[in-house]
């Protein structure tokens, strides 16, 4: 099992697009890690009052109104979009994985109780869940902005992983375990999980570019990251008054997140393909 | 017929049950209840604070407060607005609903035309650079946030190229005599850049299931016959295949409205567009929660009865759904 999972990743590594989709994940995950060493401070404002400079070698991306460096920024940033993302999806993947496992196997009452209420909550447009929850709560901490989107956005995957379950009860080998008097903690972890994680690994990809936009959309709405942490939405939001004079300021935190979740897309693109070849 | 309908429509009402139970609940999941805001920070006498809250009848139990809430939303009453008091909240939903019709339904004929026809073009030219090509395109689309994109094309088309307006939906300066035909075409101009990034996220998905209904009809046999007989190329896709993959993108609807509606929040806001996403956003600033909650109703209705019409299409065009 683990050796067809691994062959299939092979596959999707072959792929030109998720190949370069992977590769440059990995470079904007460098430069959120390593970035804000070698840059200025994102918060220092050393020629305040002398307006926004343009891009230049000192300032590669320019400095915004109050001269912070938007390179500088923009590598804070993505600290704070891609672990937001990051640990939002992981919340929403074991959350959904673990209720699709759950409704999947038991089968009966629970599965279409659980199910009902996955259909109602699919049906509300997540930005209005969770515009709505921001909106009571007011300023919500980081953690707590963190919790709010993940735990907003499994409904879709415990419906994938249900139907996955479903489709693997009804497979030989899962049946013959059974048969065998294999218990039941063994199938699922040994059988049923197995198999359906090539599910939730496409599904995973895709949440982590839909994440992205939407925390820069929240943040971009005034509900999301507070000022002055700097994310990416944020950094577009702040700009968009002087877009015809300074545009540097929120063209290059825009392409930041653009270029992020093309990249994501790409390799989401190249897993599905590899689990599926027909779709390619 | 009657009775797979009346079960559909009973599975629909449940849904929205659940989504207005769930609604309702997210609203009072807050600490304290509406009245804290106003009522914390305040040097008040607890007396006058229970009559306030006996008047907003949030001294009942929460099961009893709920049921009014279904109630009063059940007749279309939401209350009045915060924002706009007193304007009732069902009033300025309605006043706002017509222009993101109109922005949906301009968008949604840029994905019936354009999307499907690039999907088709896609399945036709699977693998080769055309085809990938169109898809790291149609993808960037995706990934571009919406209101960045907004921002952009305001800055080119309108401040800097100054070819069409940047906000709004008519010209305040427009003669109040002047004649329809001048109307529509203001109203047509000023509709160009919302649609167009609008659509410019949306495409990618229209565009991938145009191409993978596409890519599964192209492999059956009676498309084989069709190039047998030796009919042009362009026939076998268009006369013979694409008809027979034209359903799958029905479930479309079901899929990018919610994309629609979120989308318009940002992309309305940036052009200031008089629609419901408009009238979201500026919402939050003021936290006018009834109005986000009628929003958030409105449009888990629309998401729900977007499903069902997709489900009777499929019902209507293919007998083997019909069970089950």
């Amino acid at each position: 099992m683990t050796g067809s999972l691994l062959a299939t990743l092979r596959n999707a590594w072959r792929n030109p697009s998720g190949r370069w989709g992977l590769l440059i994940l990995a470079a904007l995950a460098a430069f959120a890690v390593a970035g804000p060493w070698f840059l200025p401070d994102p918060a220092a404002m050393p020629a305040l009052g002398q307006g926004p400079m343009a891009p230049s070698l000192a300032h590669p991306f320019g400095t915004d109104p109050t001269s912070r460096d938007v390179l500088a920024r923009t590598a804070t940033g993505a600290r704070i979009s891609l672990g937001i993302a990051g640990l939002a999806v992981l919340l929403s993947l074991t959350v959904g994985t673990a209720v699709g496992l759950v409704a999947g196997f038991a089968g009966g009452w629970l599965d279409s109780l659980l199910m009902r209420m996955v259909d109602g909550a699919l049906a509300i447009p997540r930005l209005f869940v969770l515009l709505l929850l921001l909106v009571v709560w007011e300023r919500m901490p980081l953690e707590a902005l963190i919790l709010v989107i993940g735990l907003t956005g499994w409904f879709g995957t415990s419906r994938l992983v249900r139907g996955e379950v479903l489709r693997l009860k009804a497979e030989g080998y899962v049946q013959a375990a059974a048969a065998l008097g294999a218990a039941r903690r063994r199938t699922i972890f040994r059988h049923l999980l197995p198999n359906a994680l090539g599910v939730v690994l496409v599904s995973a990809t895709l949440a982590i570019g839909d994440v992205i936009l939407l925390e820069a959309g929240l943040s971009y709405l005034g509900v999301g990251v507070q000022p002055p942490t700097p994310s990416w939405g944020l950094m577009v939001f702040d700009a968009r008054n002087d877009f015809s004079i300074a545009p540097w300021t929120a063209v290059f935190p825009g392409l930041a997140i653009l270029v992020t979740v093309l990249s994501v897309s790409l390799v989401s693109d190249a897993l599905r393909a590899a689990f599926d070849p027909r779709s390619a | 017929m009657t009775a797979w309908l009346v079960r559909r429509l009973a599975q629909g009402a449940i849904t929205f049950a659940v989504v207005a139970v769930m609604l309702f609940a997210l609203m009072r999941a807050a600490p304290g209840d509406p009245l804290s805001r106003l009522t914390d920070d305040r040097p008040m006498a607890p007396a006058e604070v229970a009559r306030l809250r006996a008047l907003f009848g949030l001294d009942q139990p929460l099961l009893a407060q709920m049921g009014r809430f279904a109630e009063a939303a059940a007749r279309g009453d939401f209350g009045a607005s915060i924002e706009y008091y007193p304007v009732r909240v069902v009033d300025l939903l309605g006043s706002r609903l017509p222009a993101s019709l109109l922005l949906g339904a301009s968008v949604l004929l840029i994905n019936l035309t354009l999307g499907i026809w690039l999907g088709v073009l896609q399945a036709r030219y699977r693998g080769r650079r055309l085809d990938r090509w169109l898809t790291r395109l149609s993808l960037a689309g995706y990934a571009a946030p919406s209101f960045w994109l907004a921002l952009i094309l305001v800055s080119l088309f309108a401040i800097k190229w100054r070819l069409l307006p940047a906000a709004q939906m008519t010209d305040p300066l427009l003669q109040a005599g002047a004649g329809w035909w001048v109307r529509a075409r203001d109203i047509g101009a000023h509709l160009i850049l919302p649609t167009a990034a609008l659509a410019i996220v949306t495409l990618a998905a229209t565009m991938r299931y145009q191409r993978t209904a596409m890519l599964e009809v192209l492999r059956l046999d009676f498309v084989r016959a069709a190039r047998a007989r030796g009919l042009t190329e362009s026939r076998v896709i268009w006369r013979h295949a694409w008809r027979n993959a034209l359903f799958p993108v029905l479930t479309l609807t079901g899929l990018w409205l919610p994309m629609l509606v979120s989308g318009s929040v940002f992309v309305e806001s940036v052009f200031n567009w008089p629609g419901l996403g408009s009238l979201a956003a500026g919402a939050i600033a003021t936290r006018d929660y009834p109005v986000l909650m009628a929003t958030a109703l409105l449009v888990s209705a629309a998401v729900l009865l977007g499903a069902m019409l997709t489900d009777l299409g499929y019902y209507l065009l293919d007998p083997r759904t019909r069970d089950g």
